[in-house]
């Protein structure tokens, strides 16, 4: 019998079709339909909507506290320059205490010249009067008008500098900043994924003026204290939409697989404090959903993968074992699927931040930052031609044990104007990988560079 | 309805979809069935397990995939299941049965109905291999780990079904044969 004898049948026989009652079988499946599922709204779009809230009740705030009076105040990361209002006041204030402290008088002598002080129109944070224009050469008249009292004691100094720091607003604010972020990956020998992350974020922050002791001897006042919440949503977008013999060459050739990855999203939820002119600290909580899309069509025996630059394996009696160059060996025989993974990462971030420099309109500073990942839920379906659909969690299949990743970069910050800002970042960052597979624990070391490109803006 | 439709349907929950899902590939997958079983009334157990399955699973599927290929392949899952549960209807070692495979050289057969009565004469695992080898496209190492037989078992035994289909057309190749019946002693 010739072949086209035999592929008539096998056609015939693919797509031969037989007759069915439909009611019938659609009453004996009618009750198998599953429930329809509600819509679930996912916890963090719930957060973005209190975050919104909150934003439109500190405006709120803002503006009720704008038509109870004024006060214009610069201020810079160094120091704050305050009007001619707050330092009449203070100078004020600092005249009474040291006549109080020449004449010995009695402290309910002080507290009455104190309360005297504060009889004065009262000094408040306004939306309006808070001016964010960063002072140019004007860091001189952030002295103020003390004299030098070499000859107090401590405790009066203390007491000076409390009635100082009481006359100084608490500022705050609001910075949103649009980043946008190039992340490239080397895979294999032949090619970088290059992801694309730009994302959205509010700052509302809270500064405090600080006068600590020296203040009476420098005659000056900073901010070396302030404190901020930084909501940010990230969505993401890769490149990594390849055939496999661009990662793995020649062995490759006769493959038809494609690798892709679906738009990722994500938010953190970010904690920070400048605890001096120097120093700032940070933490906070990350989630971030990442999707891929892969579907293989191969006939091969064995694959060498070099993902990566280094490979541990510690098999199920502690042995450990180091590679360089590939990172996995992989088997395929005749092998046809497609499969979809979602990865839900919850991480914490910290990290520090030193400000090599900090002028008026520029501020450099080197990041040093740490993400550890709590959890790597690794969902998604199989659907394999030799099988059927597989449903798969990270229980039995796949999961990332406790991998952290870190960041060294460095920014420059420009002021353009009194509420705009651009800067400029790169950074190296180092991911780290712990996947179980099947009982060994494979530990795959990732290096990325990244750039970013930012855009603030102060209100 | 199109097949996308369906899909969003079935994923929202629509009973309309459902329905539009059962009426549209029964017979396609009905025709699958029948092929594995010889029996029309297991077919049709077989067929309504094959959407019950369908329900469960539609959520994960993509709408860009090959939505009718998915449900082909979960309709041979579970017709196998089916034909596995029945030892009597699937006993490998069985080659007694092949003795009695009696199957007549039929002249210009392009009926597929015709056809696939034929096809179900052939001893049943001969039938099960040769539908999963050579409709389905599965390898033979897929066949032997479903099957639970040896890779080689599964290629000799694909081999005497081709042998035996072939003789369905053993007249139209002019062998000689004025035959109306051919015995197949394997």
């Amino acid at each position: 019998m010739s072949d086209s004898k035999i592929d008539k049948l096998k056609e015939k026989l693919f797509h031969h079709e037989a007759v069915v009652d439909n009611d019938a079988l659609w009453a004996s499946l009618e009750s198998h339909i599953p429930q329809s599922k509600k819509r679930r709204v996912l916890p963090f779009w719930w957060l973005f909507g209190l975050i919104g809230l909150s934003a439109f009740l500190f405006y709120l705030i803002k503006s009720d506290d704008a038509s109870n009076g004024k006060i214009e105040l610069n201020h810079s990361r160094n120091g704050v320059t305050i009007n001619e209002a707050i330092l009449q006041k203070t100078n004020q204030a600092l005249a009474i205490e040291n006549d109080i402290i020449a004449t010995n008088k009695t402290n309910s002598s002080i507290n009455k010249n104190v309360k005297a002080v504060n009889d004065q129109p009262i000094i408040r944070n306004s939306r309006k009067s808070i001016n964010f224009k960063r002072p140019v050469k004007q860091q001189t008249s952030t002295e103020l008008n003390l004299e030098t009292e070499n000859g107090l004691e401590n405790h009066e100094l203390i007491q000076k500098s409390n009635l100082l720091e009481n006359q100084l607003p608490t500022q705050q604010g609001i910075v949103i900043s649009s980043v946008f972020e190039l992340v490239s990956t080397p895979v294999g020998k032949l090619k970088s994924i290059l992801d694309v992350l730009p994302r959205v974020s509010i700052k509302v922050f809270e500064r405090k003026s600080v006068v600590d002791f020296d203040i009476i001897r420098t005659k000056k006042i900073k901010f070396i204290k302030s404190y901020w919440l930084k909501p940010q949503l990230i969505a993401g977008l890769s490149n990594a939409d390849y055939k496999s013999n661009d990662v793995e060459g020649d062995l490759a050739k006769n493959w038809n697989d494609n690798i892709s990855t679906l738009p990722n999203i994500g938010m953190n939820l970010l904690f920070g404090a400048d605890i001096s002119q120097k120093w700032s600290l940070f933490t906070g909580v990350e989630y971030n959903r990442f999707t891929s899309r892969i579907s293989l069509d191969r006939n091969s025996k064995t694959l060498e993968k070099s993902y990566g630059t280094e490979k541990t394996i510690i098999d199920e009696n502690g042995n450990i074992t180091s590679e360089s160059g590939d990172l996995t060996t992989i088997t395929y025989e005749n092998y046809k699927g497609r499969w979809h993974t979602y990865n839900h990462i919850i991480s914490v971030p910290i990290g520090v931040e030193y400000y090599l420099l900090n002028q008026d309109r520029i501020n450099v500073k080197l990041i040093l930052g740490a993400n550890i990942k709590l959890a790597d839920f690794q969902k998604g379906s199989i659907l394999n031609e030799s099988l059927t659909i597989e449903k798969f969690d990270f229980k039995n299949t796949y999961y990332q044990v406790n991998p952290i990743s870190y960041y060294l970069g460095s920014e420059v910050e420009y002021l353009i104007n009194e509420r705009l800002s651009i800067g400029f970042g790169m950074g190296l960052r180092s991911n780290e990988n712990r996947i179980l597979v099947h009982d060994k624990i494979i530990t795959e070391k990732l290096r990325s560079l990244n750039s970013t490109f930012s855009l603030k803006h102060n209100f | 309805m199109t097949e996308y439709q369906i899909i969003q349907g079935c994923k929202q929950g629509d009973r309309k979809a459902y329905r539009c899902l059962v009426d549209q590939y029964s017979t396609m997958l009905m025709g699958v069935c029948v092929r594995y079983m010889n029996d029309e009334s297991i077919a049709k157990d077989a067929l309504q397990e094959t959407y019950i399955r369908v329900f469960k699973s539609i959520s994960n599927i993509s709408e860009d995939g090959n939505f009718k290929g998915w449900m082909r392949k979960i309709a041979v899952n579970e017709c196998l299941k089916l034909i596995k549960k029945d030892q009597r209807v699937l006993d490998l070692d069985d080659i007694g049965e092949i003795h009695n495979a009696i199957v007549p050289a039929i002249n210009g057969i392009l009926n597929e109905e015709d056809l696939l009565k034929e096809i179900n004469r052939l001893p049943k695992h001969y039938r099960l291999i040769f539908n999963l080898f050579e409709i389905e496209g599965y390898s033979h190492k897929e066949i032997s780990q479903i099957l639970d037989i040896q890779e080689s078992t599964s290629r000799t035994k694909l081999s005497r079904a081709k042998s035996m289909i072939q003789g369905f057309f053993l007249p139209q190749v002019g062998d000689g044969i004025d035959g109306k019946m051919k015995s197949y002693i394997i």
